[in-house]
């Protein structure tokens, strides 16, 4: 197992692929803090607008998007970095880019059926799936990391400062997002088991985290009258996709933990569910 | 005595409504290079893939270096494949994709990625990208690939498919050379049948998923060699007369056909004498075949090439 680990990295490595989607995930981070920083004096010198945003703030964006702020930023005051940093990893933008990385990675190994050379190595398949959910988890990571430092940098470049606080609150709120990309991951992997293609994977992959799946809520409703009672009802509360937009570093310790829950559940329903296709599948 | 190193038992592969393997019994001995011969769609490709272990048999086993079952699963290292096209990364070198294998393998020996890729003529070629080589070299890298790990034995799944000339000629030597100075075990399956005929020691027909005939070189050889035809309602009243005439390298084909492979100017004194001891004779002549007209012959139907 520690073998097909190690072939994994190496390939991970090597791949111009995955320097090229790491390094456009970095430049829409730098650009979202451009756009941020641009958003900032528009709402410093347009009051009204600031009004409407300081309505409307608290609403959830489930889908992807760049250059949030926050109206708590419009104060005057040096806008924190980990809270910079929360609001892009909560936009999706790093999520997005996960999906394509995975899509690649696992499509180019499906594509040339490289898994033949090397199917008698392993007494059992789903090394591999497990192999593949290493290679997300360290992606995910450096994602992750990389995110931090290219806010550093925008925080410096485009804000003119870098106001570190929070640091503790911080690391939890990127730990439990690390768990919550590598969940996501293990679904698109798991996406791309079933369907062996890599378009249909992408744009699911893409569609889901852009929040598609809020269509399940007006069905849900629509079918379940119960559930209208419930104001803050979404199928989103559920989903890895939809805590990653979801979770704040000012959000309840409940919501954590049961993002955490969602996280690891689904981290190991998938790679069992993708263990279970491939090892019953014939290699193609 | 050769070592049987493989056998498959009644190994039968069926999809949904079509039936690609039905019970194939064949054994394969250490040193061997056995050829698969058939048709497109014949399936070959069903069993090698069977016997590398890439899909499972609907019933029936394998016995690979005498383990079976599951217990077959631990020794499928001992196995090098190289099925339908070369599954290669072709975004990376001929070095990367070897490593990777090595890497899963478990080899990190200084030079060895150099010795495989000397070993099937691409070392020049070894920091070019696959995506830039003919489609002979990638099948000689498909080759290397699966000779990371010293197999025992190696499935070829038409190897020289698409092939120049030079090419053919190439992938050919290779295989001689991996079989007798590595003593490699070699599977082979092509529907070039001259071809296959120039480096299998043994050859299995296949045809509509089912092994029809299994023989030596030797066997083969005779079968296709030049002979007198002697075409009779009842060949065993012939054959005192043969004996008579010192014929010894002969055989009955079937019930009304003898083949004689020697004396083959002898034809006319044959007749007369069959004639003088009142043995009737539907026809006699010299008579040939090549490998694939034996083929056709024995499948009753149209070779697709």
């Amino acid at each position: 197992m520690i073998n097909v680990i190690k072939m994994d990295l190496y390939r991970m490595v090597k791949n111009k692929a995955t320097w090229l989607i790491f390094l456009a995930s970095m430049l829409m981070m730098f650009a979202s803090i451009f756009m941020t920083s641009q958003d900032l004096a528009y709402y410093n010198s347009n009051p009204t607008a600031l009004q409407d945003l300081q309505a409307n703030g608290d609403e959830v964006n489930w889908g992807i998007y760049i250059g949030s702020v926050k109206p708590e930023w419009c104060t005057g005051t040096e806008v924190p970095l980990m809270e910079l940093v929360a609001v892009n990893v909560k936009s999706k933008l790093l999520l997005m880019f996960l999906v394509v990385f995975v899509t690649y990675f696992a499509g180019s190994e499906g594509r040339n059926g490289f898994l033949k050379n090397i199917a008698g190595q392993v007494t059992h398949k789903g090394i591999f799936v497990f192999s593949k959910s290493v290679v997300i988890s360290i992606f995910a990571v450096m994602m992750i990391a990389g995110a931090v430092l290219a806010t550093m940098l925008g925080s410096v470049a485009f804000l003119g400062y870098i106001n570190i606080a929070n640091i503790g609150q911080g690391c939890v709120f990127l730990i439990v997002q690390i768990l919550l990309h590598i969940a996501y991951g293990m679904f698109v992997l798991f996406l791309f088991n079933v369907t062996e293609s890599s378009v249909a994977t992408m744009l699911a992959g893409i569609l889901i985290a852009a929040g598609i799946l809020q269509i399940v809520d007006a069905i849900l409703v629509s079918v379940f009258s119960k559930l209208q009672a419930i104001s803050d009802f979404s199928i989103m509360n559920y989903l890895t996709s939809g805590n990653v937009g979801l979770l704040s570093l000012d959000s309840t310790s409940g919501l954590y933990i049961r993002a955490s829950i969602i996280a690891v559940g689904a981290i190991v329903l998938m790679n069992t569910l993708s263990s279970v296709i491939i090892q019953r599948r014939d290699l193609k | 005595m050769m070592n049987e190193l493989l056998s498959t038992n009644s190994l039968t592969k069926k999809y949904k409504h079509q039936t690609a393997v039905s019970d194939i019994s064949i054994n394969v001995c250490q040193g061997e290079i056995y050829g698969l011969v058939g048709k497109n769609g014949a399936g070959k490709t069903t069993l090698l893939k069977m016997i590398g272990g890439l899909c499972k048999p609907t019933s029936g086993d394998i016995t690979f270096m005498g383990y079976s079952g599951k217990e077959r699963r631990k020794i499928l290292s001992r196995i090098g494949l190289l099925i339908e096209a070369p599954s290669l990364y072709t975004g990376m070198t001929a070095y990367d994709n070897l490593k990777l294998k090595c890497i899963c393998t478990g080899i990190n020996k200084k030079g060895y990625i150099e010795e495989i890729l000397e070993t099937v003529g691409l070392c020049e070629a070894r920091n070019k990208k696959v995506s830039q080589y003919s489609l002979g070299m990638k099948q000689r890298l498909g080759i290397a690939m699966a000779l990371v790990g010293e197999p025992d034995l190696l499935l070829l799944d038409e190897p020289i498919n698409g092939l120049d000339p030079q090419g053919i000629v190439e992938i050919r030597n290779t295989l001689l050379d991996l079989n007798k100075k590595k003593n490699i075990t070699i599977i082979i399956s092509s529907h070039i049948l001259e071809e296959l005929s120039k480096v299998s020691t043994k050859f299995g027909f296949i045809n509509n998923g089912e092994l029809i005939k299994e023989l030596s070189h030797t066997e083969l050889d005779i079968a296709c060699s030049e002979h007198i035809e002697l075409e009779m309602p009842d060949p065993t009243r012939a054959l005192p007369v043969l004996d008579r005439l010192g014929f010894t390298h002969y055989q009955v084909v079937d019930s009304h056909t003898i083949h004689i492979f020697e004396r083959l100017e002898d034809s006319g004194h044959i007749a007369m004498e069959l004639s003088k001891c009142e043995i009737p004779i539907t026809s006699i002549s010299v008579a040939s075949k090549t490998f694939e007209n034996y083929f056709l012959e024995m499948i009753g139907g149209v070779y697709n090439d």
